[in-house]
């Protein structure tokens, strides 16, 4: 069983991909094992009425238990209370997603602490994604990283809500090692680990596998690139299981 | 410390890997952990040449080749040796050709970003690997946040290949950009490219064969087989266009 915490439906605004939507997702899941998953759209991140975009995909996996949806929120937007209330409310939303880097906006934003205050007192987690795309291969637009020390004062200020830092790379990582390990409600992805088997290994000497991740990025990114980096990393049957399962549903509330 | 586990199946049951580096100061670990990724995988060989500065002093290449050559040595028939040459060493490139092909039975030439590869001083090394029958891995990214002065693109690939037809040259990383590189070279049919780069981007296995045919694309990692490996296992291609990816492309440009 696989929790796979970083999917994407719609379609990528600048490339043609393989696959995408509803239909390539369950084809997805199903050859890597993934039984749950959490769900945003890319249409929540690049339209400026993302909650359009957020509705569409409560309409679109309400007969699907299995897949939880994230709202992205951008919190600098005019409205933005109003639109998580209704997430909240009437879509039944289970997590948010931040996406700072294409919503041009620093996470030491005054909108961002309200966000924050608003996640911890509904129990929401919190996926902060520091790129989606590699910032390098962008296609006419420009979508620069969440810098670190940014990230670093978030977690800080985010005590008591559960946050997952997604698409950081292993040096990015060691920028918030200590901040991720001495917090029990952070964890961080690998999706943005190019490496040999070692590298692996080597993230979860900084990073304990109880704080480690699994989100694909799908289907932006292949899934077996990182799958097999966690089959094959020297790890425990109870730690494999850790980081592909159990924190998956430990960041979204459920253990 | 759990023993690692049995890798995924490889379509066609053979691996080589065309790129792979030893990086300065850390040749020695490098080359554990390729010849460790390349035993659990069963690859038939690694192609490693060595990485140290932008602009290379004439010395530093040729103990970055003599890394090279000791592990070739070492590695019982596992590794494969590239040359790296700086082309602004002019007769001095030449003669470490000749020293790496003769004294260390190097066959294939790393180019990186010492200049771009339509400098008129990257000529004579390409006209001595026709006349040698040496295959080329050339360098080039296509990157959005801006290359480095020198760093080649797939358009710089795309000439040079024009330039030259009889040579035969590896685009490394499909340019970055993948779509780009592979409008860029698609008219040129003396140019493979390799699917090493930057994450694991969906689509880029699936692009390469569709504008070069699969067999132009070849399986260079940048270290690290396992990711990499999972693009194409993703990949929506036939096996016989994985097999060649994988192995039988390199097979036939360095047998």
């Amino acid at each position: 069983m696989i929790f796979d915490t970083g999917c994407f439906l719609g379609s990528w605004p600048f490339r043609s991909l393989p696959a995408f939507g509803l239909r390539a997702l369950k084809r997805m899941a199903a050859r890597h094992r993934v039984t749950r998953a959490a769900v945003s759209s890319f249409e929540e991140i690049f339209r400026e009425d993302g909650f359009e975009a957020t509705r569409a995909v409560a309409t679109l996996i309400a007969g699907e238990p299995w897949l939880a949806q994230f709202q992205v929120v951008n919190p600098t937007f005019p409205g933005w209370e109003k639109d998580l209330e209704r997430g909240i409310g009437e879509l039944g939303i289970e997590g948010l997603r931040l996406a700072p880097g294409y919503h041009a906006y620093s996470l030491a934003h005054t909108g961002v602490a309200e966000l924050i205050a608003a996640a911890r007192e509904h129990g929401l987690p919190v996926a902060l994604h520091v790129r989606l795309q590699d910032e390098r291969m962008h296609w006419i637009c420009r979508f620069p990283p969440v810098p670190m020390k940014e990230v670093e004062a978030f977690l800080e200020r985010s005590r008591g809500v559960r946050i997952g830092v997604m698409g950081c790379e292993i040096s990015e990582i060691r920028v918030i090692a200590k901040a991720v390990r001495n917090r029990r409600n952070v964890w961080v992805d690998w999706s943005r680990l190019r490496a040999l088997l070692g590298g692996m290994d080597r993230l979860l000497e900084i990073i304990p596998p109880s704080r480690v991740l699994y989100g694909s990025l799908w289907p932006l990114q292949t899934p077996s690139a990182m799958l097999n980096l966690a089959e094959l990393a020297r790890l425990g049957r109870a730690d494999r299981k850790r980081i592909l399962w159990d924190n998956g549903l430990r960041f979204l509330g459920r253990q | 410390m759990s023993p690692r586990r049995t890798p995924p199946r490889i379509p066609g049951d053979k691996l080589i890997d065309l790129h792979a580096h030893l990086w300065h100061g850390r040749e020695d670990e490098n080359a554990r952990e390729l010849l460790e990724e390349a035993g659990v995988f069963g690859a038939e060989y690694v192609a490693i040449s060595h990485i140290s500065v932008v602009n290379p002093s004439r010395e530093q290449v040729r103990q970055g080749n003599d890394h090279v050559a000791r592990w070739v040595k070492q590695s019982g028939g596992l590794f494969r040796g590239q040359a790296i040459l700086n082309p602004r060493h002019g007769k001095g490139a030449l003669d470490e050709l000749r020293r790496c092909f003769e004294e260390s039975g190097m066959r294939m030439v790393k180019l990186w970003v010492a200049v771009r590869c339509t400098d008129r001083r990257v000529f004579p090394i390409i006209e001595r690997c026709i006349d040698l029958n040496l295959p080329v891995l050339q360098h080039a990214f296509h990157k959005a946040t801006g290359n480095m002065p020198d760093e080649s693109t797939a358009l710089d690939v795309a000439e040079l290949a024009r330039r030259y037809p009889e040579a035969r040259i590896v685009m490394a990383h499909i340019a970055g950009d993948y779509t780009f590189g592979a409008w860029a070279i698609r008219d040129a049919p003396n140019v493979w490219t390799d699917i090493s780069g930057s994450y694991c981007e969906a689509g880029m296995v699936e692009t390469a064969v569709r504008e070069l045919g699969a067999s132009r694309v070849v399986f260079g990692t940048d270290n690290g087989i396992a990711f990499n490996l999972g693009k194409v296992q993703d990949a929506r291609i036939s096996h016989a266009e994985k097999r060649r990816i994988l192995y039988e492309n390199a097979k036939e440009l360095l047998p």
